[in-house]
């Protein structure tokens, strides 16, 4: 089945001539920021920087090429890419709401030993993916890119998710102590918020949603790996 | 005549299977259940002219499809079908129960309390589980469902929607420290909501009366006697209009912002199927009334 549909020409033309610059061009700075990011963590933690003061080294970096992924979502929104909208935004929902609503608030979720092992994976992943999407682009990916875009996710994504679910892990007490986005009874609207449950709730949703998105990847990467070698053997 | 059935996901053939000439998709169904695979009952299986082709209708003949003898037809393996009956019975059954539950403030959602909910909150109580006895008795005594049966894992999804919407908003609204509105807010919202599950059944019945019993046919609903269904002038789905209205009405009533978002999440839904609905009449209708709208009258 596979060769048939990589066979097919593709429907769609793929974007006009100033969307594909656009598209290169954003690839081409995400690539150059989660290499920067991978670099400043590597500089850091080998000249013995300790996890106290490691948040503060690279959280402008993380604020920047983290939101700005964000964009991917418009990206799909507006038809330039062709993934649907709704995939793309739970793709990247997870990491912005890590980044932007707990380590941006929560001072014991920086420190924790989650952050730099979520930052090796995440920058590893993202050179290797928007390197894959800036180069297809231009119908110039290497083989071992595509091997790498559909094989890194074996080891990084559990190792991504082991250091996302610690960094919510610790943030855990503070946000009990200091009553974070948490909305009590009494009110008007009678609306009430408790973000420490909100958490635990939150963090039991990977149990589910983990070996989904893992098998989804495996597909994935039966699909194009598998009948490259196929169509090498015909 | 001779007619060879294949897998649609491996294209694996199951058999042969012999046919009348005048046969239709259902005599195909009928027969692959019956002679070859025990466990692929009739409303398990979707018959395809292609492996990945659109799947045939049951009342479609095999002459007007142009499959003659010796000819190949693909057979997909729907999964565990469960009927629409029973999914309705449980996923409704689940709100009236957790409601009246959790209405009677248990220890094990708000620790041990001697208060008694008030007139807001026992009103909303009624309301609640007035609008899903009332849904469990149409679905009982007043829907006649087109399509039998549904994956069963649409069971797990539906039981799970409601029952968890309806523990999230029932904590709301029977909290020991609640605040009730004003006695505007009550009175305005308790008229509406009482008017929209009025115009609700009546659309249900409405709709079940255009259906006559045991058929598959389909006409153009229109509004009758009861002014209720006057909103058929403006709408293709009332039925969603009203119930989306009854939710907002109970909002405004109990004053409760968890409400509002199961008006919303409602409203989505009903919204998507509501355009779906509204297509397929135009498609089938060439004389549809063109002033309808989907789901808001002059707006979606």
């Amino acid at each position: 089945m596979p060769e048939i549909t990589l066979n097919k020409p593709k429907k769609s033309s793929g974007p006009s001539a100033i969307g594909k610059s656009y598209l290169l061009a954003y690839n081409g700075v995400q690539t150059l920021g989660w290499t920067y990011l991978l670099w400043q963590s590597l500089v850091y933690f080998l000249n013995r920087g300790t996890l106290d003061a490691y948040w503060n080294e690279i959280k402008w970096t993380l604020y920047i090429f983290q939101g700005g992924a964000v964009l991917e979502i418009l990206h799909s929104l507006i038809g330039l890419v062709s993934s649907g909208a709704l995939v793309v935004f739970m793709q990247v929902y997870s990491r912005v709401f890590l980044v932007f609503a707990v380590l941006m608030v929560v001072q014991a979720s920086t420190v924790s030993p989650g952050l730099p092992l979520c930052i090796l994976a995440w920058s590893i992943t993202e050179i290797v993916r928007y390197s894959y999407y800036g180069l297809n682009l231009i119908n110039a990916v290497p083989q071992t890119l595509t091997f790498l875009r559909y094989s890194t996710f074996l080891i990084l994504y559990p190792l991504g998710v082991t250091g996302e679910l610690l960094c919510m892990y610790h943030s855990l007490d503070e946000i009990y102590e200091k009553k974070l986005y948490t909305i009590s009874f009494p009110n008007e609207w009678n609306f009430a918020f408790d973000f420490y449950y909100a958490m635990y709730f939150y963090m039991f949703l990977y149990l589910p949603i983990f070996p989904y998105l893992f098998g989804h990847m495996l597909k994935q990467r039966r699909k194009v790996l598998g009948s490259e070698k196929k169509s090498k053997c015909n | 005549m001779e007619i060879e059935i294949l897998s649609a996901s491996g294209s694996k053939p199951l058999g042969k299977i012999q046919l009348k000439e005048d046969a239709t998709v259902q005599d195909v169904k009928d027969k692959i259940y019956r002679n070859l695979k025990k466990s692929l009952y009739p409303d398990r299986q979707a018959v395809k002219l292609e492996a990945k082709g659109k799947t045939l209708k049951d009342e479609e003949s095999l002459k007007s499809l142009n499959v003659q003898n010796g000819a190949k037809l693909y057979v997909k393996d729907l999964g565990p079908q469960i009927s629409w009956k029973n999914v309705f019975l449980a996923e409704y059954a689940g709100p009236l129960f957790v409601y009246l539950w959790v209405y009677q403030r248990p220890w094990l959602v708000y620790g041990s309390q001697s208060s008694s909910p008030g007139t807001v909150a026992s009103v909303a109580a009624i309301c609640w589980s007035g609008h899903y006895a009332k849904r469990l008795l149409e679905t009982l005594f007043v829907h006649r469902f087109s399509h039998g049966t549904m994956p069963l894992r649409n069971l797990f999804r539906n039981c799970g929607y409601y029952w968890l919407f309806t523990l999230y908003v029932a904590y709301h609204i029977n909290h020991p420290l609640y605040t009730p509105p004003s006695d505007t807010w009550f009175y305005v919202g308790l008229t509406g909501f009482v008017l929209c599950e009025l115009g609700n059944l009546s659309i249900h019945i409405l709709l079940k009366n255009l259906r006559p019993p045991g058929t598959k046919v389909r006409r153009i609903p229109v509004p009758d006697g009861n002014p209720f269904s006057s909103l058929f002038n403006f709408v293709s789905c009332p039925n969603y209009t009203y119930e989306f209205g009854s939710w907002l009405f109970f909002t405004i009533m109990t004053k409760c912002a968890p409400a509002g978002l199961f008006a919303a999440a409602g409203f989505y839904q009903m919204a998507v199927w509501a355009i779906g609905k509204h297509r397929n009449y135009k498609k089938e209708f060439p004389d549809y009334p063109k002033g309808r709208k989907a789901i808001l009258p002059f707006i979606l």
